[in-house]
């Protein structure tokens, strides 16, 4: 996992890119989906960089939403009021595991 | 008025390293104090959100700060004093620039032209029917291809009255229309230029006010492609593309971008004079791209050499 004001993005379905980034909070992970509420688009610019320069908020980079890091809430841009779909997580034996199937929606 | 297109783009941002790598490997060369060039001079300049020295932003960072439009001559500078202080706050600047706010409230400023001339290769074709362009022995591609952005082609702004925003830069400014797409925005070229667009307007709500995307011209489609395609291998994020414009016929390529705002490739734009008709047409995918495609890794039909050393 990336340190704080960081995040990284992974591909679990396979599908040729990164459709679910994970960040670490002070108060524990998230994983978003890589799906911004405004067009059903990838967040970030480059691979890993889905946040602001201080790394505490989650920006789209396609067009400018700022997301709140630990809601997933936008706060600013063109979806604001929509949040991020927040995807359940188990941590075990230090894996990080997404309770969703591998064939879900959520991970295209 | 000779307004010739945009010089300069000034972003206003929060991570001015990671703009500054951005930019130099979108393939702009920095030239010192926040300024990334093209081959002509025209450029994007990134500063800190927070420096006294920029405009009031529109949204919060990053954002766009100023747009520079060059002119070709001092007489369209006074024209321009003079047109826009009938009704709005206009400031002088440095030799006889001027500055001021557009209808939408983008910061504009307006300055003799910074483009230098300079000579770059065209993508010669052979095209059967028509004599060749590229003799015996001369080579389309090789390995050492550099591309290199060669002059700011456009800007495109999210407004909230496109109507509004259109007729200031055509009854102010002297812009004509080019091309709409009916109910979004209107493509508009000063009268400096031939170019198809150097100014795009999309209506949006009042909140999404700020660049959607600003370019640079390539030399080729082929040069799209490429720089595309070595964008992508450095980790950015395509957007949309490539692909080829219908209105404008240009090659596309956009880019996600730390800027606050899409960065495309572009290439091989139409040129228009004033007899020119404006098309008027409903947007959408059809009108927007007479064809896109999706990039992929490289492969080979195939598969790996053989094991074992070549045959």
């Amino acid at each position: 996992m990336p340190p704080v004001g960081q995040a990284r993005g992974f591909d679990p379905a396979k599908s040729g890119r990164d459709t679910v980034f994970a960040l670490r909070r002070s108060d524990g992970i998230r994983v978003y989906r890589n799906h911004c509420p405004h067009q059903g688009v990838p967040l970030e610019y480059r691979k890993d960089r889905f946040l602001s320069g201080d790394g505490q908020r989650i920006l789209c980079y396609a067009h400018g939403a700022h997301f709140d890091a630990d809601s997933g809430l936008c706060t600013d841009g063109p979806c604001r009021g929509m949040s991020l779909a927040s995807l359940p997580l188990v941590i075990e034996d230090g894996w990080l595991y997404l309770a969703l199937a591998p064939d879900s929606p959520l991970l295209r | 008025m000779n307004i010739i297109g945009p010089d300069a783009l000034v972003f206003g941002v929060d991570d001015v390293d990671a703009c500054s790598q951005y930019l130099t490997d979108y393939g702009l060369t920095p030239a010192g104090d926040g300024r990334f060039e093209a081959l002509d001079g025209t450029c994007v300049v990134i500063r800190a959100a927070d420096d006294p020295r920029l405009p009031p932003a529109i949204g919060p960072a990053p954002s766009i700060r100023e747009i520079v439009y060059g002119v070709g001559d001092a007489a369209t500078l006074e024209a321009i004093a003079a047109e826009l202080s009938k009704d709005r706050e206009v400031r002088r600047g440095e030799g006889g620039s001027v500055h001021a706010d557009d209808d939408s409230g983008f910061h504009l400023s307006f300055a003799l032209t910074i483009r230098r001339p300079y000579t770059a290769p065209a993508d010669l074709t052979n095209a059967p029917g028509h004599p060749p362009q590229r003799g015996p022995n001369l080579l389309g591609i090789n390995w050492d291809m550099k591309v290199e952005p060669r002059t700011l082609s456009h800007v495109v702004l999210f407004v909230p009255n496109m109507e509004q925003a259109e007729a200031f830069y055509v009854s102010r400014l002297g812009f004509r229309l080019t091309d709409k797409f009916i109910g979004v925005g209107p493509f508009l070229r000063p009268a400096g230029t031939q170019d198809h667009h150097t100014l795009f307007l999309i209506q949006t709500p009042p909140f999404m006010k700020g660049v959607e995307h600003f370019t640079f011209h390539l030399g080729s489609g082929t040069e799209v492609l490429l720089a595309g395609t070595q964008f992508e291998a450095k980790g950015y994020t395509t957007f949309w593309g490539p692909g080829r414009h219908y209105l404008g016929s240009n090659w596309f390529w956009y880019f996600n971008s730390p800027l606050g705002c899409h960065v495309e490739y572009d290439a091989d734009m139409d040129l228009h004079d004033d007899t020119w008709e404006a098309r008027h047409r409903p947007p959408g995918a059809d009108n927007s791209q007479l064809f896109l495609f999706t990039a992929r890794e490289k492969w080979f039909p195939s598969g790996p050499p053989p094991k074992g050393g070549a045959h």
